[in-house]
């Protein structure tokens, strides 16, 4: 090799460094490795196939579950989760109140004393659940011979292998970030997810009810009986599970998306 | 020694091309793509990256659309803690009809009307019940 041909090669090699900065996928990250990014997918990563994700969170797959399984409605862009609880069912006592007047016939206006069943619902509104939106990209190159950060976790569409093992603490649950000072790797919330799992919550639905007055030309006393009282009384309930108009009835607008969540070694 | 200044700069020149094309630039610390975000179980991200802040009592939601990156929606949570909501709502009673021999008039007004009496009201609040980790999120510089 002659020396016009050496600098032909250095030209070259330089100019492919300048004009080309990313010739290739150069990442130890395996075939299949699911990361989030701040910005396009990088060279050998691609979003396409994960069409399905977008709007959603992606969750470390469920103890017995697989990746690529979704659920949920997806999010918009800073759509805030909604949810609404269409069924709540509860109880309420109303006093009874007598008259000097005889039960029956012809005065069908007031109310029967006693305890009775109540229904009702909880409208749609925010569920108060915070987000932050980033990319997400699927590796479709192959890896280097380099090895990631050990302790480094991210999601895969394969099962974890090699250098790789599952994070299993994280199984079915959220990934929230880290606040300053949080203690690392804690659990809170409900219980671990299962495969294909739509989460539900309850409220109380306790208040008080006023029953308005009805004039009625008599006395208080014997012997009419077992009137409802007028006045402010309380009741209790508790909203129910109605799956009948949605599939996410009282749950929150948390949809996601599995992938095996793994941790380099 | 003189006749080995060309070959070192030979060298040199091809170390640095080799690096320009397989050491792309988009390669930083520990050889992740510059912008990738992962999480550790640690309080401190590796070197060559950095914690992304924003996302400290978030959960993080995909979205494909680049322009939307890094936007943020609600609260952040607290460490530990679950944010809790509350609904509007009602609910309502139906009284049975109880006859009385007696006009509605004045002045006893005790009684109430048969039928539907309807509360509204706010419900108690609750937390979302969904099972979370929290993690270090980092991103590579």
């Amino acid at each position: 090799m002659n020396s016009r041909s050496v600098h032909g090669i250095l030209v070259f090699l330089l100019l492919c460094g300048v004009f080309t900065p990313v010739a290739f996928a150069d990442d130890p990250l395996p075939t299949f490795t699911i990361a989030y990014f701040n910005g396009p997918c990088p060279a050998g990563w691609d979003n396409t196939s994960l069409a399905s994700a977008s709007g959603r969170s992606l969750l470390p797959t469920p103890r017995g579950g697989g990746a690529g399984g979704f659920i949920g409605e997806p999010l918009g862009s800073q759509q805030a989760p909604s949810h609404q609880h269409a069924k709540a069912t509860g109880s309420i006592t109303s006093p009874a109140k007598q008259f000097v007047l005889i039960d029956g016939c012809c005065n069908g206006s007031l109310g029967r004393s006693g305890t009775y069943t109540m229904d009702g619902s909880a409208q749609k509104g925010n569920s108060s659940l915070p987000y932050i939106q980033f990319n997400a990209c699927v590796k479709i190159a192959p890896p280097n011979q380099e090895t990631a950060p050990a302790g480094l976790l991210t999601f895969s569409l394969v099962p974890c292998a090699g250098p790789y093992s599952e994070y299993t603490a994280a199984s079915g649950r959220y990934v929230v970030g880290l606040n300053p000072n949080g203690q690392p790797a804690a659990t809170f919330g409900g219980s671990n997810l299962q495969p294909s799992e739509i989460r539900r919550h309850s409220h109380g639905m306790n208040g008080s009810l006023n029953f308005p007055s009805k004039d009625i030309a008599g006395a208080s006393g014997c012997c009419a009986h077992n009137y409802a009282a007028s006045g402010t009384f309380n009741f209790t309930g508790v909203t129910e599970v109605d799956t009948s108009n949605s599939m996410y009835d009282s749950a929150v607008q948390a949809p996601y998306y599995t992938a095996f969540f793994c941790e380099v070694r | 020694m003189l006749k080995r200044k060309p070959f070192v700069f030979v060298l040199g020149l091809l170390a640095f091309g080799l690096f320009a094309v397989f050491g792309a630039s988009s390669v930083v610390a520990q050889g992740l793509p510059s912008g990738m975000i992962f999480f550790v179980a640690t309080e401190n991200c590796p070197s060559g990256t950095s914690p992304a802040t924003d996302a400290a009592g978030r959960i993080l939601v995909v979205t494909t659309d680049t322009s939307q990156i890094g936007k943020t929606y609600g609260t952040p949570m607290a460490d530990q803690k679950d944010n809790t909501h509350t609904h509007a709502g009602s609910m309502t009673v139906n009284l049975p009809e109880n006859d009385i021999a007696g006009a509605s008039s004045c002045c006893n007004g005790q009684a109430t009307t048969k039928g539907a009496h309807t509360a509204t009201l706010t419900s108690a609040s609750s937390t979302t019940d969904l099972p979370f980790i929290q993690l270090l999120v980092c991103v590579v510089n």
